[in-house]
This record gives C-alpha cells, sequence and structure tokens, in this order.
C-alpha cells in the first residue's frame, strides 16, 4: 500500500518538470547561452549587431514561413535549402543574362521554387509517398539541377544587387521588411481565411477533414506548393545578400529552416503553429546563436554540433507535449 | 401535431449476399420525438446511413412531407433539413467551435478574410436556440469536455435549420449532468418543431424522453407504438424475442474451484472498484450493449489500457505488473475484437500469424529460431482448427475468409493453451459454419481447465456456450445469471439498466 | 511452366541488376575490365554494409540518417588511433584498439538514436538528423577538419588485397549482409522485428516488446555504420570528415530500389545488397561516360522518387486483391 502510494507522488514531481522544461526549457537556454555570449564579447549587444541577427535572420526566415505551411498539415520539406540553390540560381542567371529588373529575378526565382513545392505536393498528396523520402528526392534532383545550370561554378551577381542588400529604411535593412511583409501575409493566410483554417484541420485530422468535405489533398498540395515559392524568394534573397551563389550555398540550412520552425510553436505532427510570433522567434534565436558563435570565433563546423542540438531538444520537447495530448 | 414529417415504407438493403434492413416501415411525426431501440447489429446504423444518403436502399419508399424523397448523396439530405448527431464525434481539435462549424462555407467578409465576427453570431445565436450552452464560440475544442463537444456537433446539425435530426446513441461518453443537458436540448428543440429520431441501448432514457418507441430488430420494425402506456418487458421481449436457431456444440466438463480473479478494478472515469471471478473450466459469458464497457474492461485486464488500481490472480497468485507481455507470460490471451487492426498481421502468412505469440517457444537454441518446429506446431493448428488453407507457409492472412481469420487469430492463442481467455466478439464477422468451429473450439479450451471470459452481443451465442453470464451497463457489472436462469428478457433487462 | 514460374518469382531488382550490368559490358568502354569490375566491387562494399544496417530501420517503418555521417567519424577517430604517427604507432594493438573503438562509437551513437526514438517517440527521421550534424561536428572538431593518414602496411594490405578477385573487404561485407539477413530470417529478433513493422499494435497484443525491438534495431544499424567505417578507413587509407557527406541518398537509393516498402513490414536484405550494387553501379558508369557529377545527382534523386512511387503502386494492387 505504501508503495502505491508513493509512486504518484514521484511521478508527480517528474511530471512537472517535464512539464516545465516542454514549456520554458528552450527559451531557459537560450538566455543562458545569450548571457554567456554577452559576457564574453560586450559587442555582442550592440545595436548594430541587432540589426545584423536581424537581416540574417530575415533571409532564411521566408524559408521558415514556408516551412510552417508544410508543418501545419504534418508533413516536412527536407529540400528548402537545394530548393534555394536553385531557385537563386536561376533567379541569377535572369538577371545576368537578360539584364531585368531585379522584381523579375525574384519572381522567377519564386516560380522555380513554386515548381519544386508543387512536384513534392503532388508525390506527398497525391501519390501519398512519405514526406521525408519524397523531399528527399527532390533534394538531390534541385541540387542536380543547380548545379546544371551553373555548371558547378560560382555565379557572382549583377552589382545591381548590392543596392538591395545595403538598402535601409530608417537604419534597418529592406530585407527585415520584406520578411515582415511575408509574415504578415502569411498571418493573414492562416488566421484569417478558410484555406488557413483548412490547413489546421488537414493537419489535425485528415481523414476527418476529407469526411467532412474538405479537399484534403489539394490542401496539403498547396501547402507544399508554398512552401515551395518561399524557398525560392528566400534563396534569392540570400543571393543578393552574398552578390554571389557558391556550389555549397545554402547547404544545411534546411535543418537551420526546420529547427526554427518547430522552436517557433509549429509541430511535427501537424495543426499547430503560429507565423507571427513564432516564426520570427525562432529564426531570430537560432540566428542570435549562430551569431554569438562567430564572434566567439568558434570554429564554422561547431555550428553544426550546436544546430543538432538544438533541433534535437525543439523535436524531444515537441514529441514529449505531443504523447501528452489527448485528441 | 399528427402529420407525419418522415415515412418510410418497406425499405431493403442488402450487403451481398446478407439482407441487412429486411422491411423498414415507420413514421416521425411533426414536433415528436421516436425512440429506436434494438440490439447490436439489428440495422440501425445502416438504415441511418439510407437516410443520409450514404447508402442507396434497394427497395422501399421513403415521404417526406407526404412526398417521394432520394437521398442520392450525404449534401440532398442535409439540404432536405436532416441532420445526424453522430456517437463519434468528428472535430479538429486544434480549431476553436467557430471554426469547426464553418470548416467548409466560412462567411466572407468584403477584403476576402473570414468575418468571425458574424459567423460568432451565428454560434452564439444558435446555441441560444439550444438554451445556451456555455461554450463561447472562440473555445478550443481540445479543451472542451466530451459533453461539451457533444453540443458543439450538436450545433452542428442545427446549423442548417434542419427539421429532422438523428441522435445516435449520443450519452454513451456524457456524465449524467450533461445528460440531463441533452436531454433539456432535445426537449427544446422539440418545441421549436423539430423531431427528433433518438437512438439508445438505455431503456430508461428512451421511456423518460420519447414520445413514441419503435422497435427493430434483425432489419425490421417489430413495432412502433405510443410511449405512453408502453410496458417495458414487452419492448424487451420484441428486442430479442427470436427463436433459438442455431445449434450448438455440446461438451461434456467439469467446473471446479475459482481460478482467475479481478479485485477492484478502477480506472480513472470508468471503472470503480469492479470485481469478477472465473472457475477452472468455466466459460463465462458477458453481455453489455454498446458502450457498456465491455470492452474497455477486458482492454485494462490484459493490461493494454491503463488500471489505476486492482489485482489480478490465478491460483492465487497475483499478476503483476499488469502489461500484456507478462500477462501472456502468466497464461492469460486476448483475442479482440478488431481482428484486422489489432489480430493479425494482414500481409504476412499464416505460419508467421500463428507463431507471432509463442515466438520465444520456437527458438532453437540461444540465437536460432526452430524452423521445423514452427511448421510442426503451425500444421498442428491448422489441422486442430480446421484453417482452410493451401499452404500455412505461403498463403497470407489477408486473402482467407472471415471465419478462417479468426481461427488463425485463435491458433496462435491455442497454440500457447492459455490458462486465462478473454475473447471480444469471436464471432463477429464469421460465417455460421465457422461460428460452430469457434464454439467447439472454446469449449475444448475449457474442458482442459482454462477459464474463459466471452464478451458478446449476441444473448443466443452466450446462452448456448457459457456456464454463467454477466450483463454490464454503464461501466458496471449490473447482473448475473447462471445457466438454469437464462432467459433473454431478463438479460437484456439488465443490458438496458435494469428496468424495474 | 516451372521455369517461367521460377523466373517471376525473381524479385525485379535482380534482373534491374542483371540487364543493366550486361548493356554496361557491352556498351560502356571501360566497364568490361578486369580492374573495372574489381574497384566497383570495392566501391559497392561500404554502401552495401551501410545499407543493411538502415535496411533494418526501415523495416521498422523508420530511417537512420545518422549512418552516414558515422562513416566521417569513426574513420577520423578509428584513423588516428591506427595510424602510424598515432600513440601506439601502427601496432596490432592499435589496429585492434581502433577497430573495437570505431564499431563502439557507431552502436553508442545507435544507442542514442534508439533511445529517443522509443523513449520520447521522436520520429526517426529528424531524431537521427540531429545526431548526423551532431557527429559531423564532432568529427570536424577532432580533426581541425583535416584528414587522417599514415595507415600501417598491414591495414594496407588488408583495405586493398584479394582473394583472386574478390577483395577481402568484399568479403568482410558480404559477411555482414549474411549476418543481417540471418538475423532477420532465423532469429527471434528479425520475427519480432518484421512483426512490429507490420502491425504494431497487434505484436504489442501479442506479446512483444515493440519499443526493445526499436531499440535493438538502432543499435545494430549504429554498429553497421561502425564496420562500414573500419572497411572504409582500409580502403582509402585515410580517414576524412568528408566521407558519407553524399551517402544518404545511396543508402536510401538502395534500399528503396530493393523493393523495400518506407512504410515497414516488408523487404528483403538481399534486395537492398543488390539495390546497392545497382546504384553504385549506375555511379560509376556515369562517371566512365564522364557525366558530370550533377547529373549524377539528378539521376539518383529521381531513382528514388519512381522507385518509391513504383512500390506504392504495387502496394495498392496488392491491397486491392
Amino acid at each position: 500500500m505504501e508503495k502505491a502510494k508513493k509512486q504518484p507522488s514521484t511521478v508527480g514531481a517528474g511530471k512537472k518538470f517535464v512539464d516545465l522544461f516542454c514549456t520554458y526549457g528552450l527559451y531557459f537556454i537560450f538566455i543562458v547561452l545569450i548571457i554567456f555570449f554577452a559576457v564574453q564579447r560586450p559587442n555582442f549587444f550592440s545595436v548594430s549587431n541587432f540589426l545584423l541577427i536581424l537581416k540574417s535572420s530575415s533571409v532564411l526566415g521566408i524559408a521558415v514561413v514556408g516551412m510552417f505551411f508544410v508543418l501545419i498539415v504534418a508533413g516536412i520539406d527536407i529540400s528548402v535549402s537545394m530548393n534555394m540553390y536553385f531557385s537563386a540560381v536561376i533567379g541569377a542567371t535572369v538577371l545576368n543574362s537578360m539584364e531585368l529588373p531585379l522584381i523579375v529575378c525574384f519572381l522567377a526565382a519564386g516560380v522555380s521554387g513554386l515548381l519544386i513545392g508543387c512536384i513534392n505536393g503532388f508525390f506527398v498528396a497525391k501519390v501519398k509517398i512519405v514526406p521525408f523520402i519524397v523531399t528527399l528526392a527532390t533534394y538531390s534532383v534541385a541540387k542536380g539541377l543547380g548545379l546544371f545550370f551553373t555548371n558547378q561554378q560560382m555565379v557572382f551577381l549583377n552589382s545591381s544587387v548590392m543596392t538591395l542588400a545595403n538598402a535601409k529604411v530608417f537604419g534597418i535593412s529592406v530585407f527585415v521588411f520584406i520578411f515582415l511583409g511575408i509574415v504578415l501575409i502569411a498571418h493573414f493566410v492562416l488566421t484569417s481565411t478558410q484555406f488557413g483554417r483548412q490547413l489546421f484541420a488537414c493537419g489535425n485530422n485528415l481523414v476527418g477533414a476529407n469526411k467532412m468535405g474538405i479537399n484534403g489533398p489539394r490542401t496539403v498540395f498547396l501547402a507544399y506548393a508554398i512552401c515551395g515559392a518561399l524557398a525560392g524568394i528566400a534563396g534569392m534573397l540570400s543571393a543578393c545578400n552574398l552578390s554571389v551563389i557558391n556550389p555549397n550555398f545554402a547547404q544545411g540550412d534546411e535543418f537551420v529552416v526546420i529547427s526554427s520552425s518547430v522552436i517557433g510553436g509549429a509541430s511535427l505532427f501537424g495543426g499547430k503553429g503560429k507565423v507571427l510570433p513564432g516564426a520570427i522567434i525562432g529564426i531570430v534565436m537560432i540566428q542570435a546563436i549562430i551569431n554569438g558563435l562567430t564572434m566567439m570565433g568558434a570554429s564554422a563546423y561547431s555550428y553544426t554540433i550546436f544546430r543538432g542540438i538544438i533541433i534535437f531538444i525543439a523535436v524531444m520537447v515537441d514529441s514529449i507535449k505531443f504523447s501528452g495530448e489527448i485528441r | 401535431m399528427s402529420e407525419n414529417i418522415l415515412e418510410l415504407k418497406g425499405i431493403t438493403k442488402s450487403f451481398a449476399t446478407v439482407k441487412v434492413l429486411k422491411d423498414i416501415t415507420f413514421s416521425l411525426k411533426k414536433g415528436e420525438i421516436l425512440g429506436l431501440v434494438g440490439e447490436n447489429g439489428a440495422g440501425k446504423s445502416t438504415l441511418m446511413n439510407v437516410l443520409g444518403g450514404i447508402y442507396q436502399r434497394d427497395g422501399g419508399d421513403i415521404l417526406l412531407d407526404g412526398k417521394k424523397f432520394e437521398p442520392s448523396n450525404p449534401k440532398v439530405s442535409s439540404d432536405a433539413g436532416i441532420a445526424f448527431v453522430q456517437q463519434e464525434l468528428n472535430l479538429f481539435t486544434n480549431l476553436t467551435v467557430m471554426e469547426n462549424l464553418f470548416i467548409t462555407e466560412m462567411k466572407r467578409s468584403k477584403i476576402g478574410s473570414i468575418n468571425k465576427k458574424e459567423m460568432k453570431k451565428i454560434v452564439r445565436e444558435k446555441m441560444e436556440e439550444l438554451g445556451g450552452t456555455g461554450i463561447s464560440p472562440d473555445d478550443i475544442i481540445g479543451n472542451l469536455s466530451m459533453g461539451q463537444r457533444q453540443m458543439v456537433e450538436i450545433t452542428k446539425s442545427i446549423m442548417k435549420d434542419s427539421r429532422i435530426i438523428i441522435f445516435d446513441e449520443p450519452t454513451t461518453s456524457l456524465s449524467n449532468k450533461e445528460k440531463e443537458k441533452l436531454f433539456e436540448i432535445m426537449h427544446r428543440m422539440q418545441e421549436q418543431g423539430k423531431s427528433i429520431i433518438f437512438i439508445s441501448h438505455i431503456l430508461e432514457d428512451v421511456f423518460a424522453y420519447t414520445d413514441e418507441i419503435a422497435v427493430l430488430r434483425d432489419g425490421e420494425i417489430i413495432s412502433q407504438r405510443k410511449t405512453k402506456g408502453a410496458d417495458s418487458n414487452t419492448i424487451i421481449k420484441e428486442m430479442v424475442g427470436r427463436e433459438l436457431t442455431n445449434i450448438y456444440p455440446v461438451c461434456e466438463k467439469e467446473i471446479k474451484d475459482i481460478a482467475f480473479e479481478a479485485k477492484n478494478i478502477c480506472q480513472n472515469g470508468r471503472f470503480e472498484n469492479l470485481n469478477l471471478h472465473i472457475r477452472e473450466g468455466e466459460i463465462v459469458g458477458m453481455f453489455g450493449l454498446m458502450g457498456a464497457g465491455r470492452t474497455e474492461l477486458l482492454r485494462c485486464l490484459f493490461g493494454l489500457d491503463e488500471m489505476d488500481a486492482g489485482e489480478l490472480f490465478y491460483k492465487g497468485k497475483q499478476i503483476t505488473p499488469v502489461n500484456p507481455q507478462n500477462c501472456i507470460k502468466n497464461g492469460m490471451a486476448f483475442i479482440t475484437e478488431n481482428r484486422r487492426e489489432e489480430g493479425l498481421l494482414i500481409p504476412k502468412t499464416l505460419k508467421e500469424n500463428i507463431v507471432l505469440s509463442s515466438l520465444r517457444e520456437h527458438k532453437k537454441n540461444l540465437l536460432f529460431m526452430d524452423a521445423a518446429k514452427e511448421k510442426e506446431n503451425t500444421d498442428k493448428m491448422v489441422k486442430s482448427l480446421n484453417v482452410k488453407t493451401f499452404d500455412p507457409g505461403k498463403q497470407t492472412a489477408g486473402t482467407l475468409s472471415g471465419g478462417n481469420q479468426q481461427k488463425i487469430v485463435f491458433a496462435k492463442w491455442v497454440l500457447r493453451e492459455p490458462k486465462i481467455f478473454l475473447l471480444d466478439e469471436p464471432t463477429r464477422g464469421v460465417d455460421v459454419g465457422a461460428k460452430y468451429e469457434i464454439y467447439t473450439i472454446i469449449q475444448e479450451l475449457a474442458k482442459k481447465n482454462s477459464c474463459v471470459l466471452m464478451v458478446s452481443s449476441e444473448i443466443e451465442e452466450l446462452m448456448g456456450v457459457c456456464d454463467r453470464i454477466l450483463v454490464m451497463s454503464n461501466n458496471r457489472i449490473t447482473g448475473e445469471l447462471t445457466k438454469n436462469e437464462y432467459v433473454p428478457e431478463e438479460i437484456m433487462k439488465f443490458a438496458v439498466g435494469g428496468v424495474k | 511452366m516451372s521455369i517461367k514460374k521460377s523466373l517471376k518469382s525473381i524479385d525485379a531488382i535482380f534482373w534491374f541488376v542483371g540487364v543493366f550490368f550486361i548493356i554496361s559490358l557491352i556498351f560502356v568502354p571501360g566497364f568490361a575490365q578486369f580492374s573495372a569490375i574489381k574497384s566497383l566491387l570495392s566501391q559497392t562494399c561500404v554502401l552495401m554494409v551501410l545499407a543493411c544496417g538502415v535496411h533494418l530501420t526501415v523495416l521498422n517503418g523508420g530511417v537512420d540518417f545518422t549512418s552516414a555521417a558515422l562513416l566521417a567519424l569513426t574513420t577520423v577517430v578509428g584513423g588516428s588511433i591506427i595510424s602510424t604517427g598515432g600513440a601506439l604507432g601502427g601496432s596490432g594493438l592499435a589496429i585492434f584498439l581502433g577497430i573495437v573503438v570505431m564499431l563502439l562509437l557507431g552502436a553508442g551513437f545507435g544507442i542514442i538514436n534508439g533511445f529517443s526514438v522509443v523513449t520520447f517517440k521522436m520520429p526517426s527521421f529528424i531524431v537521427t538528423m540531429a545526431t548526423q550534424m551532431l557527429v559531423n561536428g564532432l568529427a570536424v572538431v577532432y580533426t581541425g577538419g583535416s584528414s587522417v593518414t599514415g595507415m600501417p602496411a598491414a591495414f594496407g594490405s588488408f583495405g586493398n588485397g584479394s582473394i583472386f578477385v574478390i577483395p577481402y573487404i568484399l568479403i568482410i561485407a558480404v559477411l555482414v549482409a549474411v549476418c543481417i539477413h540471418i538475423l532477420l530470417t532465423k532469429t527471434l529478433l528479425g520475427r519480432q522485428l518484421y512483426a512490429v513493422g507490420t502491425n504494431p499494435k497487434a505484436s504489442l497484443i501479442s506479446g512483444i516488446s515493440t519499443k526493445k525491438t526499436i531499440f535493438k534495431i538502432y543499435v545494430i544499424s549504429g554498429l553497421c555504420a561502425g564496420i562500414a567505417g573500419v572497411i572504409e578507413l582500409a580502403y582509402m587509407q585515410s580517414g576524412s570528415v568528408n566521407y558519407g557527406s553524399t551517402m544518404f541518398n545511396d543508402i536510401m537509393g538502395s534500399i528503396i530500389v530493393g523493393g523495400t516498402s518506407p512504410l515497414g513490414g516488408r523487404g528483403k536484405v538481399i534486395n537492398t545488397v543488390m539495390g546497392a550494387f545497382l546504384i553504385t553501379m549506375i555511379g560509376s558508369v556515369l562517371n566512365i561516360l564522364s557525366v558530370p557529377y550533377y547529373m549524377i545527382t539528378l539521376i539518383k534523386g529521381l531513382i528514388i522518387l519512381i522507385a518509391a512511387s513504383l512500390d506504392l503502386v504495387k502496394t495498392k494492387k496488392s491491397m486491392a486483391q
């Protein structure tokens, strides 16, 4: 009897800790790291550095917004990074060879991204192959296409992109405004349109959604298409920022994008996530850590370890939360 | 008051060769609540699916407002004002009440966004119509209780100005207080001139809240009469009044002392201090209608669902911890009601299925499996249970008939010679011939001193096979009958909640 | 009649491999050479062992991304121990110790993966992706980015030696594949794995500990990665953080082309071995034809997509029956 009585209390305490960790753990780790950076490198906490973090966040942030759409319908898109590469290459080619205005290049990049997104969407929603396998395959395809168009060479962008990359409004890079604009539009779509709400419904219970008369496959397809298009735009923006496209452009960014989304509140199990402020918080947190590590003079490769740890903890928290959820 | 809003005349419906609806004739008056009662499998859900436009009937007429009505698809039905409150809730737990109600046809504002204000207003109005539910349109479904979710589902049914609302077992997951609220709402709808068909197993509720009662049995409406003045014993007799047609195997066996005991089984929100015991060589039947908690009890005893308190004993020795692995180690076996999803490896061969629960016993040495022994035991089981197959090592379980599939599930456990055998609807979806064979298997097991607990929805089958019958209702054991006390009406009385 | 039937019962992948091999022999200049075939066989080994390990996790409906990255970590760590420049000077003890450490490293990360998947119910692909990054990072931190060289002669002769045409490392790789094959078809764990992969609920009710089963296969997958590391180190005579960086697609390709369902429960390891052979062969033929690297990447991606689609069509057909 005593044993039986004792057990619940210890279980209760353990559970409380787990709950607490799940809710605040990541933020706690983040704050500890930030304080550590600030103590070690005083200029980490400067306005200019903060603006730099914001700017670098904005580029990948757009892809994070796209990833939200896919995660909300309980999918995943590993191909984002190579999609960014491929689209940036297309955009840059249009820019360099045709001397068209920059906006057309962005359009071209967006359309290329959309194309990859549609391939993903088709195979996931219509053929019904597991998302990570589909997007793993399109990862290779997009990478191959990108290398094909560049002939495995570096591509230098026309100097006109520098004006965009350096343009500032109120001292803040225009990138930030582009990012915010996309976040706001996405927020509107997700919270205030029927399509947006149906995305959440599909992520929660796809079978039920189909029963209720929602066109599930179409909704899922569109989520991947949107993710692709946004990845394309993010790729082009990133290219403008660097003004050069290396053959290893965006490599590994898929992890940054996925972990930012999960930290920002999207769930791998679908049906959850607020782009505003989730996408912003997620990407800024990660970019701040990366920035801090850079200032500490950490080797580029130690990022990989940190990224790995971050994505691991974020997904662990997500999984624990999900298994405690009653549906 | 007395004009018929809905009339059904001689509706028939067959699936393949099985006639599920034989002759459905009944009428629903305007502003009336009609109670529809019947055993599990009497054809209620098929009938409702015909009305809802999901199945097409084979024959007979449906009259709506005196005019012929053809529910050719679900939309036709809902446009005609027929709405359903299903037993299984179909709600998105991550969305708000309002969003769930409008998910496929949201109101738009000028700029193309959804008009939350207007939708909320409509939801509030509709909920007001139900007499106020205390639910805000902004509540997330996941945060609501089962009762509140049911209210949302009911609200969904009246979103389209429905005139006929069909409640399918709405009370199974509700607390008493929530139940009262539900009946209040039904009454209110009735006052607003809506007609209601109320399908329920709880006879007490049917008597208390309906105007008329129709009894459905084996695809036929046996009777329809005014509730006032109706006698519950007559209704029960009509529900079960079937001739005993099947023949059951007779088996000489000896029932010995109590061997299996379950004491004070508790599960949060469901069971409270449930006790039961089975003697060696005894087959105990367990009857109950849908939602009585029979399946849940078996799952609890086998450790599939968590048991909050309670102890299991076999011959005085406690079985602990209660989890499937340990239960099996202690001689328990469990046949679930869901053969395809929980019983079999559908794409795998019969051999793989039969040895599944005794893989460890088929090891030749520390490393390898004993293929010869596997084959030998498989052949033994296939032969003794008379499974029809061309080659148990090649044929997959998916290609067998229902009866033979069930025999494979039995074979899996019989191979282990279980001491305590829990069976959940062992003859569901099995043809008559195979049923007889399954009864024989069960009795053979009891003869070898096993304790058998058999859940079934067929009174007749339990009476034919079991030495003792327990009846469950509303998560409690409400009755116990020994072999000489078997009368279908008596058993049904306990199952419908003990009518005085 | 019976010949026709027995021909039909041969899995599609064998036809692919056979036909592709013959076509290459005839039409690809330089392929039909002793040395080309021998180097092809050597190249397959690492992929084969890795794919065999990951095959187990795919049978459970999961995946193991870590294994390719472990190639980098195990070769640099093992290489630094075995190397003549190491503390033990490339002695026999060094070789022994190095191999043990490599295997332990592989199994260790397998334990982390298995534990996370089982305890936290995390999706395997994301867990193993995270550990993959961890492993990659650790490899680079360990070496500072440079590669590890200077393997002792004894180790080198193991890596590049052969009995007649059959390289030693191929023998090791085949041995691993045979072990996995026996594990799957003849042992308790194998039977439990197929059952859990097909229907976890029914397996649990039948008394199989699904958690233990899943945990074990991730450890074995990690161990296979360790063995692959040993083979790679012996063959290449050096350890590098770049090893395995693009290997994962090939692993997944081998498994899916071999007809193993990504949904779990179905698939033979022999077919995965054949798949690995096919993928390597395609790679080297395209190389001989001097098809650029990007086209090879693209083609391999398409192969995965097509093979997975075909698998689904097949599954749907068998469901309809």
